[in-house]
């Protein structure tokens, strides 16, 4: 297709944002009347636009409701029926009806069984950071190396499970709370903007809640902590301990826009970073380095402009190892070495 | 991204047959939302469409016995279809329109999306822009704000908006030409 020139590509794109003016309806109009290939631009704009209208009207109708109505009329009332039931034979003997309600109890575990076992799994591979919708609404945000398991269902609970860093922004809904599997954690919220980095091979669990309220509780029990608005709450494994602090949140979902940031961060934490976000491993040949504290901030820069920019920063140089080879053929993940400037001297 | 997880439909089906409330509560949650705005396209009004959808499934469960179904979405697809084009009351417009999507597509007439696979396609797609690209498209198409608005927000002048939303929108207009909606809006019929 031909290309279309700046100013009519931007007349479609105030076209796609409802914020066309008159006078612009009345440019766009002439230009449609021009040619084919000008209304086969307009129509596919059009289409992308009613795609995503689409889906916004789908997310705000209520299948919940619907069902509900539905079977009313088909079923009646369901619960009465089996109610009904479970009176006549208590009525006989008290025994049986508690083999009844065993009963009844596990089918009905089986049959949501079939319902909640429709879960879909998503994930960012290393190196990558990708986002969607979730089917009720709430959107996400993966970090790399991170993946997301949820129902596919809109109507069904709203439990999630991952692994990895993800980004919530969670659509309001107070009947159905969004629950957050991370690790032995449970982070259960109504609407709400939240960060949650929990990959299995890190030693605690960070949660940055940006906006509204979050309940994050053990799986194991324990009291469950309400957390607020600029609060980043640090779960360590190994003791089973949750530790509050304040923090500033757009360190920690600056990833979602592509950004890589640091505040007063200390080496290990930038190291760690940096390691998943170009998936490369870093080695520290001089143990100091790990007490040096890093502010800055990188957005789509390539690995070597970013090991530059520490070089010149920072007491630090580098090395960039050569690719080793697999035993499969595939080339193994990059390895970086840093080095203290002085302590380079020494050997040297 | 990677995605997995497919629903048998056969064994949905049989299940259905052998009075599976809950499957069948899967089913209706499934297509429910695609179907309205399926109808909502064809009736242009949202309740009637809820109404058109839901009397579908009622006879869905009741017929369910007798049906010989080969997949529930070319049925539901084609059910609800014939319900909302009988409700259209202009006659003339009635035969445009049928006429319109034969035109269109004989084959796959009862097209449309069930909300997971248009929210895995536009995800797939907004997942092809690049991370600033995507945050300002998303600002602007899901949580609704102004170029303006945008712009003060991210500290960025109105046209650097414009200008990334049009890179978006280069991308999203080839992913999403095969989103198979058949339905033309009425108004196009009524005034072209």
């Amino acid at each position: 297709m031909k290309q279309i020139d700046e100013q009519h590509e931007l007349l479609l794109v105030r076209y796609f944002l409802g914020e066309l003016d008159d006078m612009e309806k009345t440019v766009l109009d002439r230009w449609l009347q021009e040619s084919e290939e000008n209304r086969r631009h307009f129509n596919a704009v059009k289409k992308a636009g009613e795609a995503i209208s689409d889906l916004e009207k789908m997310k705000a109708i209520n299948g919940n409701k619907a069902f509900q109505k539905v079977s009313l009329k088909l079923f009646g009332k369901d619960k009465s029926i089996v109610i009904t039931l479970i009176r006549k034979i208590a009525a006989v003997l008290f025994l049986p009806l508690l083999i009844a309600s065993a009963w009844f109890y596990l089918v009905q575990e089986k049959k949501s069984e079939i319902m909640s076992s429709v879960y879909q799994q998503t994930e960012s591979p290393a190196g990558m950071r990708s986002s969607m919708v979730l089917p009720d609404g709430s959107m996400v945000w993966l970090n790399s190396g991170s993946r997301i398991r949820y129902p596919v269902y809109p109507g069904s609970t709203r439990e999630v499970y991952i692994e990895g860093e993800v980004y919530f922004e969670v659509a309001k809904d107070p009947e159905r709370p969004f629950i957050v599997h991370a690790g032995e954690l449970n982070i259960e919220v109504t609407g709400t903007i939240f960060n949650c980095q929990s990959y299995p091979e890190d030693q605690v669990i960070n949660t940055v809640l940006v906006e509204g309220t979050v309940k994050i509780s053990q799986e194991n029990g324990g009291r469950p902590i309400l957390m607020e608005a600029g609060e980043l709450v640090g779960f360590i494994k190994s003791e089973g301990k949750m530790t509050r602090s304040m923090t500033d949140p757009e360190k920690h979902i600056a990833w979602k826009s592509g950004k890589l940031m640091f505040r007063d961060d200390p080496m290990d934490v930038v190291i760690a970073r940096l390691e998943r976000w170009y998936n490369i491993d870093i080695q520290v040949v001089d143990k100091e380095i790990e007490h040096y504290a890093y502010t800055a901030t990188f957005e789509n820069e390539t690995l070597d402009q970013v090991l530059r920019f520490l070089e010149l920063s920072a007491p630090i140089s580098y090395s960039v190892a050569e690719r080793e080879q697999n035993p499969d053929g595939s080339l193994g993940k990059q390895k970086v070495k840093l080095y203290s400037q002085g302590g380079q001297k020494v050997r040297q | 991204m990677h995605s997995s997880g497919l629903i048998d439909e056969k064994f949905l089906v049989i299940q259905l047959q052998q009075d599976d409330r809950k499957v069948f509560e899967l089913i209706f949650k499934f297509y429910y939302s695609g179907l309205v705005v399926y109808a909502d396209r064809i009736i242009r009004d949202t309740e009637m469409s809820e109404d058109i959808v839901q009397s579908v499934f009622m006879k869905l469960w009741e017929d369910r016995k007798s049906l010989r179904i080969d997949t529930l979405r070319s049925y539901l697809g084609a059910a609800v279809k014939n319900r909302s084009i009988d409700l259209i009351r202009n006659q003339q417009v009635q035969d445009r329109y049928l006429e319109y999507i034969r035109e269109r597509n004989p084959e796959h007439e009862e097209g449309f999306c069930n909300f997971r696979e248009l929210s895995e396609m536009i995800n797939q797609a907004i997942d092809k822009l690049p991370p600033r690209c995507r945050e300002i498209f998303l600002m602007s198409r899901f949580r609704h704000l102004k170029t303006a608005d945008i712009a003060r927000e991210l500290k960025i002048s109105g046209r650097t908006v414009e200008t990334q939303i049009s890179h978006a929108l280069k991308i999203l207009r080839i992913e999403l030409k095969d989103y198979f909606y058949l339905i033309v809006t009425l108004s196009k019929l009524f005034f072209e």
